[in-house]
């Protein structure tokens, strides 16, 4: 009984959070097409001649055909899962460098905080996008490169939002009440600073990953894409290359779910970062 | 004693100046790091052994390695950036013929952004409700669609479809005008690429507006003026914006590096004879040295406005002033 | 036979600007050259407004922080001089509480993950066992029936509720220095009562092995508390001696007038109105060499200003740094 009412508390809560549900909407959506995809689409991706080129939607071909013949639908369905896997996991991994990063500055302070926070202050000015394209150029263009190329350079806004939230963080006394008490130094970050610096940088993963997503799409866009896997800024840049041939489909529809996927992520993380806000307050 | 603020400035200045030697050393230790001989990538995929042996020559390529780094910084410092095989040219020549162009475009985009940004934001925190719902939905979604979907969209549909702009270049290929037809020939060219970036733009600069503008007027000092029975809400305006816009004007000054990149991008779309388009036909030629050089040169941009905001956000806000 | 806790000439300066680009050569002096003894069992109070230093010398003294120069002697051993393993091995008995009630507990751990953690830490007791123990040191705080507190969360206590939370924490490896940082500050005065009485319990419970350092601006704890008493003005100590004395007949002339700004429930007290100080303290750098309070002190001298008077030692057994007492 009672946990039912719990159930009912947590769901009017996100349904007052129209973003969230929005989000959480969209994304699974989209998660389910990229999951699913060998299931509903009925050609294989990247292949040539599936039909005619350039040919407008039809019902056998929902998008139409490229330049080449292929089938649009499936190359933009296959396209949402490697931006989907690239997106996410560069997130990944620049939460964690940053995650690092910050907590090492913001714990230790001093000489540390000074040498990483200008690391930091210069990862930032780099140009992101010009960075990241030219280690995937260099590194060569596979999917793992232009993950890891996303991943690493991503990370600076990660590393200062850790470190302000660890230094908010150090200064309450409880974190002094374990020192006196003996925690060693590791235990007292991952047993008492984490556990509460990271749960409000969580709902940066999500808009991390909007902001990754573009980023490949972005890369692909200029023809820096894995040309096996297929992308959907790999299509978009398709359509510019034979943008004369009037092919509108092959713009519009790679980028309708690119637009989708990066919205959702925003959606999601403006409403996780909205959702845990009145729960703090709650808590304090 | 030197004053606060020229000291304020100075640390700056040497703040920044560290900052471009990191990003020499960076890119020297992605030269170096990458796979296979670093020689091709500062020559470039070529082949010709008269022009490898000039650049290892040039780049001190047979020395070791800390002496290769100073060789490195001296050049860059004196505008020695390679030279591109494939296009003949040096590549510090090649992409400041480019800079204007990308400039032009970047600037237009930047200002009238900045403009339409600021009223939207500004519009949207004073009127609250429906407006402030629709501008907030369309600024969402202003930051969520690609940028340069929106312009291969905009292309086809006003350009290619309507017909009601050129598809591309900077100026009419097939007459050529002279005086001030010369310039408006470069500003019909000019409308697509530069609203493109200016949509993205303005959806951020909205957001940030929206949110400097209630932060303020939420503020004692509004509210005193509230009940001092000041007239008309514009009056307020006066009082709110002057220091609601400071972090704006600031973010602006900041975001110009994420304009800089959405203009490169941009300007593949719509031929924009700018770095843009440089970049893009390196890409396809493997032109490394070209690469390395806008990379530089771009961050190079970067860091000189950020440096220029910094100093002015100095002199606009008192408080830093007395370090 | 070696002291229970020697502190000798310790000394905590920070410097006034940070940075990469800047050298300064001017420093805060928040802790100067404090020296002081305690006698296992006896109480000591450390009274002066903020800013005086107090807080910092007690972190010092649990070597939170590292000083500047000076030495602790916690039974003979020099703590400042230890490794990290041998302090982890000492801390059990050298505790502390703080200041911020609220902030001195981990708000998403329940009190008994809290209270666990220092069992966990120090000894090998199992789950049962150290259950046993945080039950009836919960009891010993007056947080009965203890099964009620133990799943609870901080925001679910009340302040007080909190604070002997805290207490308990201290106490819990039977230390034998305990320092309470403002202990009854931010607690109405029924509350302040309850805490106090707690103190003295303890304090009774455990007599002859437990000392206490009792940090308070507030001068009716410390004469509750403290059987001797420290006053510390700007880092450094201005008066040092028998609480009652001092109380009654303060000699340094900040003493007085703390004394006389803060009204004590004893009528002798308040007979001996003296004269107040006034203005702004000063920042206590290293470029002023005089006496600190030299500002407000309505006897300074000329001699006053320029040189710092050392801390002397009178006929009834109280030290003062005053130059009137030459």
């Amino acid at each position: 009984m009672k946990r039912g009412i719990l159930i009912i508390e947590k769901l009017k809560i996100i349904k007052s959070n129209i973003r969230l549900l929005l989000g959480v909407i969209i994304i699974s959506v989209i998660v389910s097409l990229g999951l699913l995809a060998s299931y509903i689409t009925w050609y294989q991706p990247l292949m040539a001649m599936e039909g005619p080129p350039y040919q407008p939607p039809s019902l056998q071909h929902p998008f139409g055909t490229d330049d080449l013949g292929g089938d649009i639908y499936t190359n933009v369905i296959y396209g949402i899962r490697t931006s989907l896997f690239v997106g996410v996991l560069s997130a990944v991994i620049a939460m964690v460098i940053g995650i690092m990063i910050g907590t090492l500055a913001g714990y230790y302070g001093g000489f540390i905080d000074d040498l990483l926070m200008r690391i930091v202050d210069m990862a930032f000015i780099i140009p992101q996008f010009l960075l990241a394209l030219l280690i995937a150029t260099i590194l060569g263009p596979n999917i793992y490169n232009i993950t890891l190329a996303i991943g690493v350079t991503s990370w600076p806004g990660i590393a200062r939002m850790t470190r302000a939230m660890i230094l908010s963080i150090k200064q309450l006394t409880f974190i002094e009440a374990a020192r006196v008490i003996g925690l060693s130094d590791t235990r007292i970050i991952f047993s008492e600073l984490l556990p509460n610096a990271l749960p409000p940088i969580i709902p940066y993963i999500a808009l991390q990953a909007s902001s990754n997503v573009l980023v490949e799409a972005g890369l692909g866009f200029l023809g820096v894409s894995d040309p096996n896997v297929p992308s959907l800024g790999m299509l978009l840049n398709d359509a510019q290359q034979h943008i004369l041939m009037n092919a509108w489909w092959m713009s519009l529809f790679p980028g309708i779910f690119l637009s989708l996927m990066i919205l959702g992520f925003n959606l999601l993380g403006d409403g996780l970062i909205e959702y845990m806000n009145p729960r703090l307050r709650r808590a304090s | 004693m030197v004053s606060g603020f020229k000291m304020f400035i100075i640390r700056r200045i040497i703040l920044y100046t560290a900052l471009f030697f990191s990003v020499i050393i960076v890119t020297f230790l992605l030269i170096h790091l990458a796979p296979g001989d670093p020689t091709y990538i500062l020559a470039g995929q070529v082949t010709d052994p008269e022009f490898i042996k000039a650049v290892r020559h040039r780049f001190g390529l047979d020395k070791p390695l800390y002496e290769q780094l100073i060789i490195y910084i001296e050049n860059v410092l004196r505008g020695d950036l390679g030279y591109s095989y494939f296009r003949s040219e040096p590549v510090t020549k090649l992409i400041l013929e480019r800079l204007p162009a990308t400039f032009l475009l970047v600037l237009t985009s930047m200002f009238i952004a900045s403009l339409i940004g600021v009223l939207l934001g500004t519009l949207a925190a004073a009127k609250r409700g429906v407006v402030d719902s629709i501008i907030s939905i369309l600024s969402l979604l202003g930051i969520s669609i690609p940028y340069f979907w929106l312009g291969q969209l905009m292309l086809i549909i006003f350009s290619m479809d309507l017909g009601w702009f050129p598809t591309g270049g900077m100026i009419s290929l097939t007459t050529t005008y002279t005086g001030i037809y010369y310039y408006l020939d470069v500003l019909y060219h000019l409308v697509l690429p530069a609203t493109t970036l200016a949509i993205f733009n303005i959806a951020y600069i909205t957001r940030v507006t929206r949110g400097s503008v209630l932060e303020t007027m939420s503020q004692d000092f509004i509210i005193t003026a509230r009940a001092k029975g000041l007239p008309e809400r514009r009056v307020i305006f006066r009082h709110a914006l002057r220091n609601a816009l400071i972090p704006v004007v600031t973010f602006i000054g900041f975001n110009t590096g994420v304009l800089l990149v959405g203009a490169i991008v941009t300007e593949t779309i719509f031929a924009w004879p700018g770095m843009g388009s440089l970049l893009y036909s390196s890409l396809q030629l493997r032109d490394y040295p070209v690469l390395l050089g806008i990379f530089i040169y771009g961050a190079l941009i970067v860091i000189t406005i950020n440096l220029i905001v910094d100093i002015l956000y100095g002199l606009l806000d008192p408080r830093i002033k007395r370090e | 036979m070696s002291r229970f806790l020697e502190v000798r000439g310790l000394k905590k300066y920070f410097p006034l600007s940070r940075g990469f680009l800047s050298r300064s050569k001017i420093y805060v002096r928040a802790v100067d050259n404090v020296s002081f003894e305690l006698r296992q069992g006896e109480s000591l109070g450390v009274v002066g407004e903020s800013g005086s230093g107090k807080t910092t010398l007690a972190k010092l003294i649990i070597r939170l922080i590292e000083p500047t120069s000076g030495a602790t002697y916690f039974k003979g051993v020099n703590i400042y001089m230890l490794k990290k393993k041998d302090l982890k091995k000492l801390r059990p008995k050298m505790q502390m509480i703080f200041q911020d009630i609220s902030a001195s507990l981990n708000p998403r751990k329940t009190i008994r993950q809290t209270l666990e953690q220092v069992y966990k830490i120090h000894t090998d007791l199992s789950d049962k066992e150290i259950l046993e123990r945080i039950s009836s040191l919960l009891e010993e705080v007056g947080l009965t029936p203890p099964h009620i507190f133990l799943e609870r969360y901080p925001h679910e206590l009340s302040g007080g509720q909190r604070q002997r939370v805290n207490i308990a924490r201290a106490i819990a490896l039977d230390p034998e220095l305990l320092i309470a940082d403002e202990p009854t500050s931010a607690l109405d005065a029924s509350l302040k009562r309850q805490v106090v009485e707690l103190f003295k319990k303890i304090y009774d419970d455990r007599r002859g092995e437990l000392s206490y350092i009792i940090i308070s601006h507030d001068i009716s704890l410390i004469y509750a508390l403290a059987e001797k008493t420290l006053v510390m003005y700007l880092g450094r100590v201005v008066e040092y001696g028998d609480t009652k004395k001092i109380i009654q007949n303060p000699k340094h002339p900040y003493t007085s007038a703390l004394m006389t700004a803060v009204p004590v429930p004893d009528p002798r007290i308040e007979r001996n109105k003296k004269i107040l100080a006034s203005g702004e303290p000063i920042t206590s750098t290293t470029e002023f060499r005089g006496c600190p309070f030299y500002n407000r002190c309505p006897f300074a001298t000329d001699k006053c200003r320029r040189e710092d008077p050392p801390l002397k030692k009178l006929d009834d057994g109280r030290y003062v740094a005053c130059w009137l007492y030459e």
